[in-house]
């Protein structure tokens, strides 16, 4: 079979792929769109093929649309799943602005700086969950081993210890939780932008509403890494010493004590002296 | 307008944040606007690339190559993908098709754009007049480092995992295999200034490996004479086959010796070109 002969056939099968394409892509979707894709596959195939025909309409319609986001809310808030919805929602509230008196304040570049953060916020939830899918995190095991060692009459570091380990698994949950529930109010008030921003458009309102939801999503936004940041420091500061207890009038003890590096602020001011 | 910032932020992604860009493929999450983008990148920073290095001979070389770079890679990824799927499959990721694909697309693309970011440099160092052996290593050094960003992305796909460091080896001989072989079927890309005419497509001169083992040969002083072979493919790599108004010149290291011809004055040789 020559060059020529496996060209041919590859041509075949673009051609059928394309055919495809424009045949399941929907018939709402803009001509230009269907026709962009089913081209692409043409020469493409392999590389398009796998997207177009699996995947259903990236612009879904205004009623798919609503079922999407009444169905979506129902599903749990997974960071990546999230962090699609939520920049799905940015933009089509920027979207909606556009061609606006509230295109302004909404434009592309603030829209890009939100959805850096945005994703920002979403890729630290990403790592909280990550962090607590291992099995070393596993709140149950944590919680179990604690009460085991409690129970055992284990020495008292040793229980210290794995309830301090604990304690910290209990943080990082609420911290997961706290951050997912930013994201998911950040992506109601984006919603609630939207929808805003439509009755504007055909009410011909005023901008006041507008101007009050953008500014509200702007304090949230650019609370969702302050919140975050300051609740570690926090943890970190309040966080239960876990030195072995040694009695303040034992003279000298026969062994080196076990150390832990300082936590507090004035733990390491100490340390520095 | 939103189309525009979703295209540009997932670029910022590709460039600056290659696990976030692997995660999104294996979770499956908007990976055909990524794919998308990626398409698009493969095709922009090939052909900015492609222009450059045609660039070196100038005219219709320029658009020639800036067609030819980013065809090869595309072309060279629809042949690999179908086996990479089978690859990972059998190598403990059984992943769904578009992932696989979503993968390497997203890689490719952040070679395609360092490339992109490679060619002004390029460009500079041809306009101040490097000669074709230089300018075909710094060429040549671009793609290598391109494809060292490019891994960054693949890596990080593939995951933590039994069976990564024996993925990334089977897709890399895979990819190189066929790449080179892609690429040597729509050669030349580098084109000696004084080449009278430069043409599309070389005519077929055996395969990759040929080459490669007859550039080998020469490397190390083993020629073959004209009148001794039978076909061209035996011919060293740099030796000129064939000239309008010079007589044949049978020695690579001669070929190598002699000073290079300013870049505007045509010598009318065709000479095998990379």
């Amino acid at each position: 079979m020559s060059l020529l002969d496996l060209g041919a056939l590859y041509l075949l099968g673009g051609v059928v792929c394309s055919v495809a394409i424009w045949r399941r892509s929907s018939k709402q979707s803009s001509t230009a769109r269907r026709l962009a894709s089913a081209l692409v596959a043409l020469p493409l195939w392999p590389l398009w093929a796998p997207f177009a025909l699996t995947d259903p309409d990236p612009r879904p319609q205004p009623r798919r649309r609503r079922h999407a986001a009444r169905s979506k809310a129902a599903e749990p808030a997974g960071g990546h799943d999230l962090a699609g919805r939520i920049e799905r929602a940015l933009y089509e509230a920027v979207e909606a602005a556009e061609g606006t008196s509230f295109g302004a304040m909404l434009n592309a570049e603030a829209a890009t700086r939100m959805a850096g953060e945005m994703r920002r916020a979403c890729e630290r939830l990403v790592e909280l969950q990550d962090v607590l899918a291992q099995p070393e995190f596993n709140f149950d095991r944590a919680k179990q081993k604690a009460k085991m060692l409690e129970d055992q009459d284990a020495s008292t570091s040793a229980a210290r210890t794995a309830r301090m380990h604990l304690d910290n698994i209990e943080r990082l949950m609420a911290l997961g939780q706290m951050q997912a529930d930013a994201l998911t109010e950040l992506e109601q008030a984006l919603g609630a932008l939207h929808s805003q921003l439509v009755v504007a458009r055909y009410a011909g309102s005023t901008s006041e509403g507008v101007d009050a939801i953008v500014s509200d999503l702007w304090a949230r936004v650019e609370g969702l890494g302050e919140a975050l940041e300051s609740d570690v420091v926090t943890s970190i500061d309040s966080a239960p010493d876990c030195r072995p207890a040694t009695p303040p009038s034992e003279p000298e003890p026969t062994a080196p004590q076990p150390r832990t590096p300082p936590t507090t602020e004035a733990e390491l001011q100490q340390e520095g002296a | 307008m939103s189309a525009t910032v979703a295209s540009s932020s997932l670029v910022t992604m590709l460039l600056r944040a290659p696990a976030q860009v692997a995660r999104q493929c294996r979770q499956d999450s908007d990976i055909r606007v990524l794919a998308a983008v990626s398409l698009a990148a493969i095709a922009i920073g090939g052909a900015a690339f492609g222009g450059v290095v045609g660039s070196f001979r100038g005219g219709a070389q320029i658009a020639f190559a800036a067609v030819k770079i980013p065809l090869a890679m595309l072309l060279a990824l629809a042949v690999c993908v179908p086996s990479f799927h089978a690859l990972a499959a059998v190598l403990g990721r059984p992943w769904p098709l578009r992932t696989v694909v979503a993968i390497t697309l997203s890689s490719a693309a952040r070679g395609s754009l360092a490339l992109l970011a490679f060619a002004p440099a390029v460009w500079l160092a041809y306009d101040l007049g490097l000669d074709y052996h230089r300018a075909a290593l710094l060429a040549a050094a671009a793609y290598g480092l391109s494809g060292l960003a490019a891994f960054g992305i693949l890596l990080r796909g593939l995951g933590d995992g039994k069976g990564r460091f024996a993925t990334v080896l089977a897709f890399g001989l895979v990819f190189f295999s066929v790449a080179a072989q892609t690429g040597w079927i729509l050669r030349p890309y580098l084109v000696r200034p004084r080449t009278k005419e430069a043409p599309f497509l070389r005519a077929r001169e055996g395969s990759f490996v040929d080459a490669i083992w007859t550039a080998s040969r020469s490397s190390m002083g083993i020629y073959v004479p004209r009148s001794e072979e039978s076909n061209s493919d035996l011919l060293p790599l740099a030796q000129p086959i064939e000239t309008d108004n010079q007589p044949p010149i049978q020695s690579d290291s001669r070929n190598q010796s002699e000073p290079e011809a300013p870049r505007s004055e045509p010598s009318g040789g065709r000479e095998v070109e990379r």
